[in-house]
Order: structure tokens, then sequence, then C-alpha cells
């Protein structure tokens, strides 16, 4: 089911659930602390160093593919740890 | 604002100034680009040490820029929380500290990074991959500087060479 792509966390679920599904066992085995970029058009993923190098890399790839990156074998992707401290989620929109 | 120092060594390895904000923050001045470059935007962007990533930049700035979308990403704030935004590939140039004069750069001079740009936020942030993609020490004290690696790594070098000078 095609999540709706105009809201950022329908896209976030509908990839870690390809992620958990297909990549996540193997790749926390070979490739902790990296970034996988999880296309939720194809299911496919692309595996970097950075996080910027990873998106890049994986537009190279699939130039059509809709992307979420996830830190491999973290629970966030970024630490953010000044401009948001007193800021409540729902404020960023 | 402090007393600026010079914008770049004259053996034409460059040396950054960025400054102290009034809440004691360390800030740079960045413009911010996407693929079509007669759009950008100027910005006074804070030096987030805790910001893993290349930089946060507030939607009102981001969307004029026309910013290719890469797709989304979850990160985690400083009280916990969890929140999902946007990412799009930007570029980052470095410009001397506002309010100093534009003064015309060698072209290896020029400091410029592209990285993912997460879309949000209340102000600009600059996290600790652009400061790695720069190549550049970051020095925080009454002032910003950044200054490159090698000049750091000569340094060291001839400390080595000469421990009791």
């Amino acid at each position: 089911m095609t999540p709706n792509l105009t809201d950022p966390r329908a896209i976030a679920d509908a990839a870690n659930k390809i992620y958990e599904e297909r990549y996540k066992a193997d790749y926390e085995a070979r490739f902790p602390g990296k970034y996988a970029a999880i296309n939720i058009a194809d299911q496919s993923a692309t595996v970097g160093e950075t996080s910027s190098s990873t998106l890049s890399q994986a537009r190279q790839n699939h130039p059509g593919g809709l992307f979420h990156l996830i830190r491999i074998g973290h629970a966030g992707t970024f630490d953010v740890g000044f401009s948001h401290r007193y800021v409540h989620s729902s404020r960023v929109y | 604002m402090p007393v600026p120092l010079m914008w770049a060594s004259p053996i034409g390895m460059s040396i950054l100034l960025g400054y102290i904000d009034s809440n004691g923050h360390p800030n740079l001045t960045i413009r911010v680009s996407g693929a079509h470059p007669s759009a950008a935007v100027v910005v006074e962007a804070t030096i987030d040490t805790g910001f893993t990533d290349f930089l946060m930049l507030p939607l009102v700035h981001a969307l004029p820029l026309g910013l290719p979308l890469y797709g989304t990403v979850d990160y985690t704030l400083a009280d916990g929380s969890k929140i999902t935004n946007f990412v799009a590939e930007g570029t980052v140039t470095v410009l001397p500290p506002n309010g100093r004069a534009q003064e015309p750069e060698p072209l290896h001079r020029v400091q410029r990074v592209t990285g993912a740009v997460v879309l949000g936020g209340d102000s600009a942030l600059l996290g600790m991959e652009f400061i790695r993609g720069l190549n550049k020490l970051l020095m925080v004290g009454k002032t910003v500087v950044l200054i490159d690696n090698s000049l750091v790594d000569e340094a060291l070098l001839a400390a080595v060479k000469n421990p009791e000078e």
C-alpha cells in the first residue's frame, strides 16, 4: 500500500517496515553505525558512510526514488543537541 | 561582534571566521543554495556539536530554494523525543561574518560543501558532518575559527621536532 507522500511520518513508517523485514538483521551484523537509505518505491537499500553520501548515492542508483534514511543499529538517525531542546515536535511544521 | 581576523592566510590555506552570538553560541554566516544557482539564502547558523548531521534549515528559508528532495529522516531531540522531517540536498558556502564587507576570494579559498539538509527547526543548525566536510579544525573561544587541518598538522609536527620551543 502506497503511503501518504505528503506525510513524512507515513513515509518513515513504510520505510522502517521494509527495513525491519528485509535488511535489519543482516545490516546490523555487517554495517553497524553506517547509514542505509531505504527506497519506498522499490524497497531497495543503499548503504554508505555518511548521511549525505548515502542519500547522494541512493539518488544516483535510483533517480526516481524517495528515501528514508536510517542509521544502522541506532534508534534515531540524528541527534540534535541545541535547536529543539525546548520545542514540542508539532512546532516544526 | 568580535574584531575580524584575516579571512585567509597569505600562503593560500584558509582560515574561516565565525562569531559568538548574544546567547554565547558559536555561529557562522552561510549561504545555502540548491540546484538553481540564483536561488540562495544567507542565514546565521549555529554550530551545534550535538547535531550529528550536515545542516538543519527552517522551512521558511528552505522552501523558496527549491532544494531537491531526497526523502525523510528521523531524529532524536535533546529531550529524547523523536520526530520525522523531510531531507533535501543543499550546498553551503561559508561567508565572512555578517556585517563585514565581502572580499573577492580566489576560487581555491571558497569553502563550499554539499550535503543533506534537514527541513525544519526554528533556526539554522550546522552539524558535525558539515565540519568534517570542511576538513577544518573548529576552535571556539571568544570568537570562532575554523582552520585547515594541514596547518594544525604542521604545527604539531614542528612542536614534536622542537619540544623545548
